[in-house]
C-alpha cells in the first residue's frame, strides 16, 4: 500500500460512553493506526527496494546488451580473423614453394586490410639472400630492387632488434621516421615473424601512403596472427628446403660412394666428385689437395670450378698452409670471411698473400684421410661474398671426404696391387718359360713312335705336365702327370716333379719299370710334401715298338683309352693311390700291367680337364662324351686327332671357360721293317745286313757311313745270336728279331734277342770306349765298338734287347 | 772267308778274302796259328779281305801274340781303307805293321 492511499477505521461511538472507554478506544484506533503504518512503511520499503532492484536489473541488462554487442564484435573479428588465418594456413598446407606463399599471403593481406602496400621480409633465406614480396595498390607499386632494400631501413631493424610490433600511425610526427622518410608513406604497421622458439625470421608490414591511419588492435593483433602463421610456413619451408637438400646431398653422397666402388679409376672418380660437389654447393671453387708425402706440400689435383670464378690450376703447388690454420680438436678449417678471420694471423705474409691471390672470400677445408693417413684435403673457396658453412653443410663434406679417402686408398691399394700382378705376372711368365725350358727336355715327339700332342694350360704355368722319353729307339716312354691346383703353387711343385723324373729316368731300373717309377716318385713327392695338401696323379707306360705292347703303371690318373679300329675301350690299368698324399710303404707300391698292342692300335692319354669340363650351365660333361668323341677317330691322321678332342670338348661343353689345363697325348703303334734270324748263318746275315743298308741309304744314309753301320749291325746282331741263338731256344723258333728306321738324318734299329741278356752295366763299366780294351785282348771290343760306332747305344735292364742310333 | 796260305822263304804268307768275322774267327785260327813258329815275318795281305769285326780283329791280336812268342814279325798289307779304318779304331796297328793299298810294300 501507498502512503497516498487511504483506509477508513470505524468508530463505535455506541461505546464511547465515558472518558475511559474514549481513550480505550482511541487507543485501540492509534494502535490499528500504528499496525497500519508499521505494514504501509514496510510496503514502502519493499516498493523501494524493488525500485532498486529494477534498476540495477536495468543496468545490468544494459551492461549485457552492451557485453553481448561487444562479443558479437569480437566474435565477427574472430571469425574474420579466423578465415583469414584459415586460408593462410590452407594456403601454406598446400605448398612447400615459399615464393608462392608469401605472394599469395601479401595480396590477401594487403586486400584485408585496404592498405597501399604489404610486404614480407625473409632474410638470408636462401644462399645469404633476402626473400622479399610485396603487395601495392597502384600507384603505390614499387620495384623489387626498391622493396629489396627495406631490410635496411632503421624501421626495420628497431623491429628485428625489439621483436615487438612497430605501429607508426603517422610518420610525420613519429620520432623514428620525422623528417627522415622521403617517400610518401604515412602510416605504418611492421610485425616481427617469430618462430616458435623465439627466433626471428622476418618481418610483415603494412603501409598506408598519404593519408594517415590510426592503427586498430584488432588490426594489430589480427597482423600479428598472420605473421605466427606465414613463421610457420617459412620455418616448414626452410625444413623442407633442408630435408631436400638433405636428400639430394645424400644422393649425391650415395652416388659418389657407388661410383668409388664401382669403378677403379681414380681420375673419373676425383674429376666428378669435385664437379658434383663444388655444384652442388653452389660454391666457386671446388678442389683436392693432395699432400706430397716427398715434399710435404700441396698440390692440387682434380678442380671445378664455377663460371663467375677463375681457375687455380691443376698441378698448382700450395705450402701446407691449412695445417698452420688447423685448430686442435677440431678437423676441419671453416672460415667464413678471411677478411675478418683472426687465424689469418697464424700466417706469414707470404701465405697470406696467397690466400688473397685466389680470391676467395670464404674457405673451407676438410680432410681427406683413410683410418690415421692423411692424404690432403677436400677444399671449397666462395669468392667474393662471405659464406657461413653450416654444420650440415661441414658434415655432408666430411663424408664426402671420407669417402674420397676411401677412394684415394682403395686406387693406391689397387696401384700396389697391380704393381704386386706387374710382378706376379713377370714371375709367372718367367716361372712359366723356365717351366716350359725344363718341359721341353721331355716334349720331343720326334720319336719312332708317332706321338701327338695338345696342350692347353689354364694358366700361365700349368700343374698339367708330359715328358716323352726313347729309352731305345723302339721303346718309348710316357710319362703324363697332373699336380693338384693350379697357378704358381701346382707349377712348383711340377718343376720339382720334373726333375725327380729327371733322376728317375736316368736310373735303369725305375725308368723302364713303371710301378717302380711311380712308387719312387710318390715317395719322393710323399717326403717334400708332409706338410701340405698337394698331391699329383700320374701315368706312366713304356711302348714297345718292337714287341707291339705297353708295359704301364697308373697313381690315380684317368686311365688311357685304347683305340682298335671301331673299338673303344678304357686301359684297365689299376689306377693306384696319386703320388704324394700317402707313403707307398702305406699304400703299397703301384703295379705294372702290360696290354699288348696291334699295329695301326692308337692309345690316347690325358688329363683330367677333358674329363672334369663343365658345361655353360654348370653341369659337368658326361664321362662318356670322351669315348663318343673317340668313335670317329680313324677319320684324323694321329697328328690333328689330339687338336680335334679338344675341338670336340669345346662344342660338347657348349664353349664353357676351360676349367682346367687340358692335355692329350696320343700314340699309334707303327708299321715296322723287322727281320727275324733263327740261326747265325753268315750268308743270311750278310744279305739281311745289306737288306737294311740299302734301305737306310735309299732313306738317305750317307755312303761314308755304311761301313760303320755295317759292322754296328754285325757287332751288335752277332752279340744277340750268341746270347740268344742257344740250342734251345733255336730249337724253340724263337729268333733274334731287329727293327730299324731311318728318319730326320737318323738311322735307329732295335735288336731283341730271346736270352737271358748280358750284364751290359758291367760290360760298360768295364769298357766303354776303344781305349779302355787292353790293346792285347783278344775279346771285349764289341760293346766298345758299337759305342764308337753309333750316337745312342741302348740296352733294356736284361740285356736281351739293344737300340741303336746314327745320326748324320 | 777265303785263305791262302803259303811260305815264301821265311814268310809265312797268307792271303785272306771275304770277311773276318765272329763266325770265321775260330776257323781263321785254327788255320793259321798252327803255321806260326817257323818264319821270322808273316804277311797277311789284306787285299781282298772286305770286312771285319771285333772277332776279326781278335782273332789278329791273337796272331800277333803267336807271332811275338816265336820271335816272329806280323804285317798286314795292301789293307782296304774300310778295314784299316777298323785296324786303327782298334789300335791293331800299333802290334802290327799295317799297310795300306797304296803303301808300299
Amino acid at each position: 500500500m501507498t502512503l497516498n492511499e487511504s483506509k477508513t477505521f470505524s468508530l463505535d461511538f455506541a461505546k464511547l460512553r465515558d472518558v475511559d472507554s474514549c481513550i480505550s478506544e482511541l487507543k485501540k484506533l492509534h494502535t490499528q493506526l500504528e499496525e497500519e503504518r508499521s505494514v504501509a512503511q514496510k510496503k514502502e520499503r519493499m516498493m523501494t527496494n524493488s525500485l532498486q532492484e529494477s534498476k540495477q536489473m536495468s543496468n545490468h541488462l544494459q551492461q549485457i546488451t552492451h557485453a553481448l554487442t561487444r562479443e558479437r564484435k569480437q566474435a565477427s573479428e574472430k571469425t574474420e580473423r579466423e578465415r583469414l588465418l584459415w586460408r593462410l594456413i590452407e594456403r601454406i598446407n598446400s605448398t612447400f614453394d615459399l615464393d608462392h606463399i608469401l605472394q599469395a599471403t601479401v595480396d590477401e593481406l594487403g586486400h584485408y586490410f585496404k592498405v597501399n602496400r604489404c610486404g614480407i621480409i625473409i632474410p638470408n633465406y636462401k644462399k645469404n639472400k633476402d626473400l622479399v614480396r610485396e603487395f601495392a595498390m597502384g600507384e603505390w607499386s614499387r620495384t623489387q630492387d626498391v622493396y629489396s632494400q627495406v631490410t635496411l631501413s632503421v624501421l626495420y631493424r628497431t623491429v628485428i632488434k625489439t621483436m615487438q610490433p612497430l605501429i607508426i600511425n603517422d610518420t610525420l610526427t613519429h620520432e623514428l621516421t620525422s623528417g627522415h622518410l622521403s617517400e610518401d608513406l604515412r602510416s605504418l604497421l611492421m610485425v616481427p615473424l617469430v618462430r616458435g622458439n623465439n627466433e626471428l625470421v622476418g618481418v610483415v608490414y603494412l603501409h598506408q601512403c598519404r593519408t594517415q591511419r590510426t592503427w586498430g588492435e584488432h588490426e594489430t593483433s589480427m597482423l600479428q596472427s598472420a605473421a605466427g602463421a606465414i613463421a610457420t610456413a617459412v620455418e616448414k619451408s626452410k625444413l623442407f628446403n633442408r630435408a631436400r637438400s638433405w636428400a639430394s646431398r645424400e644422393k649425391l653422397l650415395n652416388r659418389l660412394t657407388s661410383r668409388i666402388r664401382g669403378t677403379l679409376n681414380i681420375n673419373v672418380i676425383l674429376e666428378r666428385t669435385v664437379v658434383e660437389l663444388g655444384q652442388a654447393l653452389m660454391a666457386s671453387r671446388c678442389f683436392i689437395s693432395i699432400i706430397d708425402p716427398k715434399t710435404s706440400r700441396e698440390k692440387i689435383s682434380h678442380e671445378y670450378t664455377a663460371k663467375n670464378a677463375t681457375p687455380l690450376g691443376v698441378k698448382k703447388e700450395f705450402p701446407l698452409i691449412i695445417n698452420k690454420l688447423i685448430e686442435k680438436n677440431v678437423d676441419c678449417v671453416a672460415i667464413t670471411d678471411i677478411y675478418k678471420e683472426p687465424r689469418l694471423a697464424k700466417l706469414n705474409n707470404k701465405e697470406i698473400e696467397q690466400i688473397y691471390q685466389t680470391n676467395a672470400r670464404s674457405f673451407l677445408a676438410v680432410p681427406i684421410s683413410f683410418q690415421t693417413k692423411l692424404f690432403g684435403w677436400l677444399c671449397f673457396h666462395q669468392c667474393n661474398v662471405p659464406r657461413n658453412w653450416s654444420e650440415e653443410e661441414i658434415a655432408f663434406i666430411q663424408s664426402a671426404a671420407s669417402q674420397v679417402g676411401v677412394a684415394i686408398n682403395q686406387a693406391e691399394m689397387v696401384e700396389e696391387l697391380t704393381e704386386y700382378q706387374t710382378k706376379l705376372s713377370r714371375e709367372l711368365k718367367q716361372a712359366a718359360n723356365l717351366q716350359s725350358v725344363l718341359l721341353s727336355a721331355g716334349s720331343d715327339t720326334k720319336k719312332n713312335l708317332p706321338i701327338a700332342v695338345s696342350y692347353h694350360p689354364h694358366h700361365n704355368v700349368s700343374g698339367d705336365f708330359y715328358w716323352i722319353c726313347e729309352l731305345a729307339p723302339h721303346v718309348v716312354g710316357i710319362l703324363i702327370g697332373d699336380v693338384s691346383g693350379k697357378g704358381p703353387a701346382a707349377a712348383l711343385l711340377t718343376g720339382y716333379i720334373i726333375g725327380e723324373i729327371k733322376g728317375l729316368l736316368e736310373n735303369q731300373d725305375t725308368a723302364w719299370h713303371p710301378e717302380k717309377f711311380l712308387t719312387a716318385l710318390g715317395d719322393s713327392i710323399y717326403e717334400q710334401n708332409q706338410y701340405s695338401d698337394f698331391y699329383a696323379t700320374a701315368w706312366y707306360g713304356i711302348f714297345n715298338i718292337l714287341e707291339n705292347k705297353i708295359i704301364c703303371s697308373n697313381a690315380g690318373h684317368p686311365s688311357p683309352y685304347l683305340m682298335d679300329g671301331q673299338s673303344i675301350s678304357k686301359l684297365l690299368d689299376d689306377p693306384g693311390a696319386p703320388l704324394g698324399l700317402l707313403s707307398t710303404k702305406d699304400v703299397g707300391a703301384y703295379v705294372d700291367k702290360e696290354f699288348k698292342l696291334k699295329t695301326g692300335d692308337r692309345v690316347m692319354i690325358f688329363t683330367d680337364g677333358l674329363t672334369e669340363q663343365r658345361q655353360l650351365e654348370g653341369n659337368f660333361l658326361p664321362e662318356s662324351w670322351l669315348s663318343d668323341a673317340l668313335k670317329n677317330h680313324d677319320k684324323y691322321e694321329l697328328k690333328d686327332l689330339p687338336e680335334e678332342i679338344i675341338r670336340k670338348l669345346n662344342i660338347a661343353s657348349k664353349a664353357a671357360p676351360q676349367d682346367d689345363d687340358r692335355l692329350v697325348v696320343a700314340i699309334e703303334m707303327p708299321e715296322k721293317n723287322i727281320i727275324e734270324f733263327y740261326d747265325d748263318k753268315q750268308d743270311y746275315l750278310n744279305e739281311r745286313v745289306q737288306q737294311i743298308i740299302d734301305d737306310a741309304v735309299s732313306k738317305g744314309l750317307p755312303s761314308a757311313f755304311i761301313s760303320n753301320v755295317k759292322l754296328g749291325l754285325i757287332e751288335a746282331l752277332y752279340n744277340s745270336f750268341r746270347h740268344g741263338l742257344t740250342k734251345e731256344n733255336r730249337e724253340k723258333k724263337q729268333p733274334v728279331s731287329i727293327v730299324w728306321w731311318v728318319k730326320d738324318s737318323t738311322f735307329s734299329c732295335a735288336i731283341k734277342d730271346p736270352g737271358p741278356g748280358f750284364d751290359w752295366q758291367d760290360a760298360l763299366r768295364k769298357k766303354s770306349k776303344m781305349t779302355d780294351v787292353d790293346i792285347l785282348s783278344e775279346g771285349g771290343r764289341g760293346v766298345p765298338l758299337l759305342m764308337e760306332i753309333f750316337n745312342k747305344v741302348n740296352w733294356n735292364p736284361e740285356g736281351n734287347e739293344v737300340g741303336l742310333v746314327l745320326k748324320w | 772267308m777265303k785263305l791262302d796260305v803259303h811260305d815264301e822263304n821265311d814268310r809265312l804268307f797268307i792271303k785272306i778274302g771275304g770277311q773276318l768275322l765272329y763266325s770265321e774267327a775260330d776257323h781263321f785260327k785254327e788255320e793259321i796259328l798252327p803255321k806260326i813258329g817257323q818264319h821270322s815275318l808273316v804277311t797277311v795281305d789284306c787285299q781282298d779281305l772286305e770286312f771285319i769285326d771285333s772277332a776279326g780283329t781278335g782273332a789278329i791280336v791273337r796272331l800277333w801274340k803267336e807271332c811275338r812268342m816265336v820271335g816272329a814279325e806280323l804285317e798286314l798289307i795292301k789293307v782296304v781303307p774300310e778295314v784299316q779304318k777298323l785296324l786303327h779304331l782298334t789300335r791293331l796297328h800299333q802290334l802290327a805293321k799295317v799297310r795300306g793299298l797304296d803303301d808300299a810294300a
